[in-house]
Order: C-alpha cells, then sequence, then structure tokens
C-alpha cells in the first residue's frame, strides 16, 4: 500500500497536472484541425483543374528524409526527458539540440521541395488538390516552425532558471507536442504522399 | 500525475523499442508504396534486394487493397507512438486524459466521416461541365 502522504500531491503537482490535462485538450483541438483538414484534402484530392497529379509531383526520396529526420528527432526528445528525469542538465542541452537540429533539418528539405513545387507551376493557387496539400502540410510545418522556437526558449529557460518543477513541467508539455507533431506525420505521408504516387 | 512520475515511466528501453518498430512499420509502408509505383527511395533497392521480388505479385494487386495495407501499418505506428513515446495507458492518473482523447476521436470521426459522406454525395449530383 502507498503512505497516504504520497497519494496526496503536493500544490505544485497538483498545479503541473491540471496544465498537464490542459495541455492535452489543446492538442486535442489541432488533432481536430489536422482532421478536418485531412477530410478537405481527401475531398480536394481529384479535384486537379487539368493540373499536374500527385503521381507527377510526388518523390519519394525528401519525404523519406523528412519522416526519418523526425523519427530521429522524436528519439532524441525521448532521450532529453530521460536526461530530464535524472537532472542531468548538460546532456539534457545536448539531447534539445540534437532535437531542434534534426527538426531544423526536416523544415529546410519540406521548403526545398515546397519551392521547387512552386517553382514548377505546381503552387497552392494551380488546383483544388495543391491548395488542399499545401494547407495541410503547410499547418504541420508552421507547427513545427513554432515547437522549434519554443524548444530555443526552453533551452534558454535551463541555461537561465535551472532544472526547477515549473521549467521540467513545460519541458514534458514540449516533449508531448512534438511525439503529436510526428504523429501528424505519420498520417501525412500516408494519406498523401504513399497513396498519391501510386 | 506530474513531469517526474511520467519520465520514470518512461525508459531508455521503452523509446529504442518504440523507435525501432516506428522505423520498421515506416520502412514497410514505403517499401510497398515503392514496389507498387515503381518510383525508388534511398533504401529501396537495398530493400527490395532483401526481400523476394514480389512486383509482379503487388502491381496485379488493386489499388484499394494496397492504399489499405498503407493505412493499415498507419493505425499501427500510431499506436506505437502513443505507447511509447506519449505514454498513455489506461493507469488512474491517466484517466481523465484517455476519456478526453476518446471523445475528441467520436468528434473527429463525426466529423471526417460526415464531411467525406456529404461531399462525396453532393459530388456526384452535381452535373457534368459540359466545356471548360
Amino acid at each position: 500500500m502507498t503512505p497516504i502522504s504520497q497519494l496526496r500531491p503536493t500544490h505544485a503537482e497538483a498545479a503541473s497536472a491540471a496544465k498537464i490535462f490542459g495541455f492535452w485538450a489543446y492538442l486535442m483541438s489541432d488533432a481536430v484541425i489536422f482532421a478536418l483538414l485531412f477530410a478537405t484534402y481527401v475531398t480536394m484530392s481529384q479535384n486537379l483543374a487539368g493540373g499536374p497529379t500527385g503521381k507527377q509531383l510526388f518523390d519519394l526520396s525528401p519525404v523519406f528524409y523528412e519522416t526519418l529526420l523526425l523519427l530521429f528527432s522524436t528519439l532524441s526528445c525521448g532521450f532529453a526527458m530521460l536526461s530530464l528525469s535524472n537532472k542531468q542538465k548538460p546532456r539534457l542541452l545536448i539531447w534539445l539540440g540534437v532535437t531542434f537540429a534534426l527538426g531544423l533539418g526536416f523544415l529546410l528539405q519540406e521548403y526545398s521541395e515546397f519551392d521547387q513545387l512552386i517553382g514548377n507551376g505546381a503552387g497552392p493557387d494551380r488546383s483544388g488538390f495543391l491548395s488542399a496539400f499545401f494547407t495541410l502540410v503547410g499547418t504541420h510545418g508552421l507547427h513545427v516552425g513554432l515547437g522549434l522556437i519554443w524548444l530555443l526558449v526552453m533551452m534558454a529557460q535551463i541555461i537561465l532558471k535551472g532544472i526547477t518543477l515549473p521549467v521540467a513541467s513545460r519541458l514534458y508539455r514540449f516533449s508531448l507536442f512534438w511525439h503529436f507533431l510526428d504523429l501528424i506525420w505519420v498520417s501525412i505521408f500516408s494519406v498523401i504522399y504513399l497513396p498519391g504516387v501510386l | 500525475m506530474n513531469a517526474s512520475t511520467s519520465a520514470r515511466q518512461a525508459n531508455l528501453a521503452g523509446y529504442l523499442k518504440g523507435f525501432l518498430l516506428a522505423l520498421l512499420l515506416t520502412l514497410l509502408a514505403f517499401t510497398l508504396a515503392s514496389y507498387a509505383s515503381g518510383m525508388d527511395f534511398q533504401l529501396s533497392r537495398l530493400l527490395r534486394g532483401m526481400l523476394p521480388d514480389a512486383t509482379e505479385t503487388i502491381r496485379a494487386l488493386p489499388q484499394w487493397i494496397i492504399i489499405s495495407i498503407i493505412f493499415g501499418l498507419a493505425f499501427l505506428q500510431m499506436l506505437v507512438h502513443i505507447r511509447y513515446f506519449l505514454h498513455l495507458n489506461f493507469s488512474l492518473q491517466q484517466r481523465l486524459n484517455v476519456g478526453f482523447i476518446l471523445f475528441s476521436l467520436f468528434i473527429i470521426f463525426i466529423a471526417v466521416c460526415g464531411t467525406l459522406w456529404i461531399m462525396r454525395d453532393l459530388n456526384q449530383q452535381m452535373l457534368p461541365v459540359s466545356s471548360e
């Protein structure tokens, strides 16, 4: 049996638990947004307006790079959480730095892919299919970009404030956000790119 | 629950296991798409060299079966992410989160299926465009 004193959370712990629940509420509202963008994409995917199809545009190689970069960054984010629970500050900063570098690599790869598509006249203004494609993949990319800014802020807080309870709680919520974005990316390559090249 | 207890549930073996499972499911999905489309990616030649030559068999399959398998692999990979990275489980501490997530999935189901159903139906009722 657990002693009563351990069952009753401290005030700080209870506040942290409430924030984690609130963050799940945010993540789920974000999931609803992505789900509706997916529904829009599937509805629009045949509306080519005489423009290029997914099979003509998509290339599996950059998508595979992007997938690996995000998957490795999710792993390094997990390693950062392990360093956090062991209170190893230098190791935590290194893993967060690795996560940042991999996330930035993902964004640069996505930018070059978008740049190439728009350069080939397949921008979001070309057809309903491409509008829906850029909206969905762009929204995910925007989330990754904002996640990178959040990551920089957290690294600064670790350096300036140390690993305090509020900083640890924020880092835990960041890790939820980051893993959630990888989960959305799994749906993106499985709904857009892989069926697109068939 | 707080950050320290949730981090304690997580361990190195769990993250590595989740990562390897996710990587395997990703490779399977990409290799299947590569077989079916004939399009290459970085590891496709290597993987196809290791696997038996199934190009004929896979190309003979109707497209909806291949897409269903890709969706099935994605669903499995999401379960892996939820289990090993997001650490959701049915413990007492997480019951509120899980209930909230299931409710959100219900909302998503209604919104997505409703959208696809109604838009498909409307599309079929449209008169064909006579000319550009």
